[in-house]
């Protein structure tokens, strides 16, 4: 009889300990209702992108010297290069150049390679479009600049993490005109001032 | 006593390729019996694309935008293995500033992994609201690469010695705010799911792997370590410059669902624990505070130094991938992942051979949900923590 | 006994002077109160599927639904427009009439039980002398339906979670009818208005849940289970069988399955605040206040007031449930179903026969407090 008394003792204790646990983590759950929701709410807010962000990529017709480093370095040999030796001045003549972006997938490998700088990443992200041939950006499409999510008056741009003041987690609550993270060169010189002092 | 001897007709049930609990296209063939597994057959090669095949027809710069696509939530391992097979053959110093970015990529990367790795994990087993706690984590980390990469998943970072770009302005700081926050966070975690009875109940002795079977089954990765084999590449390899950091290997013995579990979170609080230090030994220190001190120092200066470097040489498109043949692996967040590369002296590597750990690891589910009840499938599927996209390539 | 507003005897009253016989007024006022329980019923269950949405986004850090309507409470509506005008598709190999069985069943069946569930005094459909019982068994004949449904949609997951719904629904089934069972021995009547009554006397102290804490745990679990929510939705386990025994259902079939499952769910809610939170009473006794400020119960307008603090009351004591148990839903994870079966048979089952075996000693040894 003790020995189930015992038992039922323990089989007591056990629930107690599990209604326990299972009130905690809904303590858990019930103290984010609190928290302020982390979502960005997409058409009407929309995070910047960051300077290295690989959108759509900008093309520059007149420094384009046609050495087809780009085509070279792709993965698939996307862009198109059109090109004509012009006998005359001894150099290479730029007809056409276009990339799919359909087909492209934004690596930035012929951004980092094009000795000229030619070509350049933009912060375009958004190119749905009803026809998939409405991608193939010929060299005038690809010389377009984006628009800029900062100045679109529809649009409360929020920063991404990496661009928030230290200490800052949550965009929603950070002031635009807040200093991002990391120190100003002349601070860094005052500090790096003594440390050397303290160096020697 | 009678008893009554009910035997119905086994069923066969068709889990995936499209299934909401499937990770990924992997398709089981499951064989029932009222409610229990009798027999479940993997099926693979959904997402097959032929990447050791795609390998041998580009040069390393033109290879490197695939290989994110291997194992899509730890992508920063696939960038790393596939630029350290080449680095090796080839002998290609990396300077300390650049290892030191990396280890600090390859962690994050490591903690998105496990932390996608918990929030689906625990959604299999029905619990739904800590997928969206790691995703707000997860943002970050990917906030984090954004800055630094220019893309939130495929990178194309690693480079044949060093990384393409230093870190951004403020980087460092942001990193480290990263780590403090991300510790309470796992605490938070844990007093969700750790001790719910329930998922102790649905977890604890489930799927349970030997020593000897781990070995002998090549799992590698959580799965072996939380079979009590303490085998953690970083530590044996002693590749990049992880044996500077001050870091434990995270183990555990009773190799069942929670230890893989247990195995993972903990990985987690540690690789944030190796993100600070590495950030604070990180050579130059940030990038603000390098310029500052190249320009201060004048061109001729150390800080000009090949250790203070991002990259040692910016490799050319026509980088020949030497003639020999070595295996090079990492410790990705889900196991060994490997490459045998075969170089000719061409742009080309003449083969590629890659070794996924999820594919390894996955083979051991058969025979850990014969005998199981239905669900215990999802939790033991969830536990082995598998990428379609590497395990079928 | 003081029984409060009785719309039925003032509308055929009124009736009545219009030169109709009193059979005839009753005959008018028949479909009234069955008509709004049922509209009523609806509008607060679609109140429960904006209130999950709505709780699990603030748990999970989310917004959730917000340009329907303020705050998106015109979600619900559009979910029933869109169910409404969606195509109805009966799987080729289904069996048709058993396929369209299926819901009709779980849904009358649900919202047959609304038929004895008090929101005042007077304000209940029928006071059926045999009340809670009937709630019990009508709740019952949903697994067939779901069995139904399961079994005739000629699809594996939907056969594997009509029968874990049978199964489940059976086991748990019994330990609440024991659960109830224990409040009625306590207020010695099955009839749900007498259940209240019987907690009307000393305000919130007098509640059966300081009386029956035991039997208020097992019945919220069983009610969890019956409702089939997490961490008891092994039916519809997504990560195992999709969407269990409605994987094959859309449009206005599905719209049954969805509508009575949180139907189900605000009957469960209801059932709690009647049998163990005192139903329509406040917290404290309203006679009093009325005694205090010389009102005569008879006032027409302190009869309004009463009668809808007592609906408030009500739907606040369900609502308080079914928040707990939206929470509780996103908080756990799914139990599997041996360990289901297992909490139903080995614990539930025990434990509330025990405790249907101390109320009866207690009912004997002090009948002052346990309604002898």
């Amino acid at each position: 009889m003790l020995k189930f008394l015992n038992k039922v003792g323990d089989y007591a204790k056990e629930a107690i300990q599990s209604a326990k646990f299972i009130g905690q983590g809904m303590g858990v759950t019930f103290d984010h209702m609190r928290r302020r929701p982390i979502t960005v709410q997409y058409p009407y807010e929309k995070l910047i992108p960051s300077e290295r962000f690989r959108g759509r990529i900008h093309f520059e017709y007149d420094k384009c010297i046609s050495c087809e480093v780009c085509v070279r370095v792709c993965p698939i040999n996307l862009p198109v290069v059109d090109w004509e030796f012009n006998a005359e001045i001894k150099k290479k003549e730029l007809k056409s150049y276009s990339i799919d972006f359909g087909v492209c997938i934004f690596c930035g490998n012929c951004v980092e390679y094009c000795p000229t700088n030619a070509l350049a990443m933009t912060e375009e992200y958004d190119l749905s479009t009803y026809d998939r041939h409405e991608l193939n950006f010929d060299s005038v499409a690809l010389g377009r600049m984006p628009t800029k999510v900062t100045e679109d008056p529809f649009v409360t741009p929020l920063r991404e993490f990496a661009y928030l003041p230290k200490g800052a987690i949550e965009p929603h609550a950070v002031s635009h005109t807040e200093r991002r993270a990391g120190k100003r060169p002349e601070e860094i010189l005052e500090e790096s001032g003594n440390i050397g002092n303290n160096a020697e | 006593m009678v008893m009554i001897e009910t035997k119905a007709e086994r069923m066969v049930i068709n889990l995936g390729p499209h299934h909401p609990s499937m990770h990924g296209v992997l398709r089981l063939i499951v064989t029932l019996d009222g409610e229990n597994v009798v027999d479940c057959e993997p099926v693979l090669g959904y997402l097959h694309r032929g990447m050791e095949k795609i390998a041998e027809n580009r040069t390393i710069i033109q290879y490197l935008p695939y290989v994110t696509r291997w194992d899509y939530l730890a992508t920063m391992f696939t960038e790393a293995i596939t630029v350290n097979a080449p680095e090796r053959l080839a002998n290609v110093s990396v300077p300390r500033r650049a290892s030191y970015i990396r280890m600090i990529m390859l962690e994050l990367s490591r903690i998105a992994s496990h932390l996608l790795w918990l929030g689906t994990f625990v959604a299999d087993i029905g619990a739904q609201t800590p997928f969206f706690y790691v995703f707000r984590e997860r943002e970050i980390i990917y906030d984090l690469f954004e800055a630094a990469t220019g893309m939130r998943m495929m990178h194309n970072y690693f480079r044949i010695g060093g990384v393409a770009a230093d870190l951004p302005y403020g980087w460092v700081d942001k990193c480290e705010d990263f780590c403090n926050y991300l510790t309470p966070k796992i605490d938070e975690y844990e007093r969700l799911i750790s001790n719910n009875p329930i998922f102790r109940k649905r977890i604890e002795g489930l799927g349970t792997i030997g020593q000897d079977e781990a070995i002998n089954w090549g799992l590698s990765g959580p799965m072996l370590r939380a079979s009590g084999v303490k085998w953690d590449l970083r530590k044996i390899d002693h590749y990049e410059l992880y044996d500077e950091l001050d870091w434990e290997v995270q183990w555990d013995t009773s190799g069942d669902c929670l230890a893989r579990y247990f195995v993972r979170v903990r990985e987690m609080r540690e690789s944030a624990k190796m993100i600070l230090q590495a950030l604070k030994a990180l050579p130059g220190g940030s990038y603000e505070n390098l310029e500052a001190q190249r320009v201060l120092a004048g061109p001729k200066s150390e800080w000009n130094g090949p250790d203070y470097q991002f990259i040692s040489k910016k490799p050319s498109p026509t980088f020949k991938v030497p003639a020999g043949e070595h295996y090079v692996r990492v410790e990705a967040p889900k196991g060994e992942l490997g490459v045998y590369l075969i170089g000719e002296d061409s742009v080309f590597p003449w083969r590629f051979k890659i070794r996924p750990p999820g594919f390894v690891n996955l083979q051991i589910l058969p025979q850990l949900v014969r005998g199981m009840k239905l669900a215990d499938i999802m939790a033991i599927l969830g536990s082995v923590d598998i990428i379609m996209g590497e395990v079928d390539r | 006994m003081y029984t409060g507003i009785d719309l039925q005897q003032a509308l055929i009253d009124v009736l009545m002077g219009f030169g109709l016989t009193q059979g005839v007024a009753k005959v008018l006022w028949m479909p009234l109160p069955m008509l709004l329980v049922f509209l009523v019923a609806s509008v607060l269950a679609l109140v429960c599927t904006w209130l999950e949405r709505k709780v699990s986004a603030a748990a999970q850090q989310r917004i959730g639904p917000e340009y329907m309507g303020p705050f998106g409470v015109l979600v619900p509506l559009a979910d029933v427009g869109k169910l409404i005008i969606k195509q109805d598709i009966i799987p080729a190999k289904a069996d048709p009439i058993l396929f369209t069985l299926g819901p009709v069943i779980v849904f009358i069946s649900v919202f047959l039980c609304y038929l004895v569930i008090p929101f005042g005094q007077n304000l209940l459909i029928s006071d059926v002398g045999t009340g809670i019982f009937l709630v019990i068994a009508i709740s019952s004949i949903a697994p067939i339906g779901l069995l139904m449904s399961g079994y005739s949609s000629n699809n594996k997951y939907a056969l594997l979670g009509g029968l874990r719904a049978a199964a489940q629904s059976i086991s748990y089934e019994i330990p609440l009818a024991l659960a109830a069972l224990a409040i009625v021995l306590m207020s010695n009547g099955l009839s749900t208005v007498s259940i209240v009554n019987q907690q009307a006397d000393y305000g919130i102290l007098s509640w059966n849940v300081w009386r029956q804490p035991i039997g208020f745990v097992i019945f919220l679990i069983s009610a969890l289970a019956e409702c089939e929510r997490l961490p008891f939705d092994l039916p519809e386990a997504e990560e195992e069988l999709v969407a269990g025994y409605q994987t094959e259902y859309t449009g206005v079939k599905f719209m049954l399955f969805y509508g009575s499952s949180y139907a189900n769910l605000l009957l469960a809610g209801l059932l709690v605040a009647v049998l163990y939170l005192g139903g329509w009473e406040l917290p404290f006794p309203i006679d009093r206040i009325s005694d205090w400020f010389g009102i005569s119960k008879n006032t027409p307008w302190w009869q309004i007031i009463t009668a809808s603090l007592g609906i408030t009351m009500t739907l606040l004591k369900a609502y308080l449930f079914i928040f707990t148990a939206i929470l509780l839903r996103w908080t756990v994870p799914r139990v599997r179903i041996d360990q289901l079966l297992d909490l139903g048979w080995k614990f539930l089952l025990p434990i509330g026969l025990v405790n249907l075996l101390l109320t009866a000693a207690f009912k004997i040894a002090l009948p002052n407090y346990f309604g002898g």
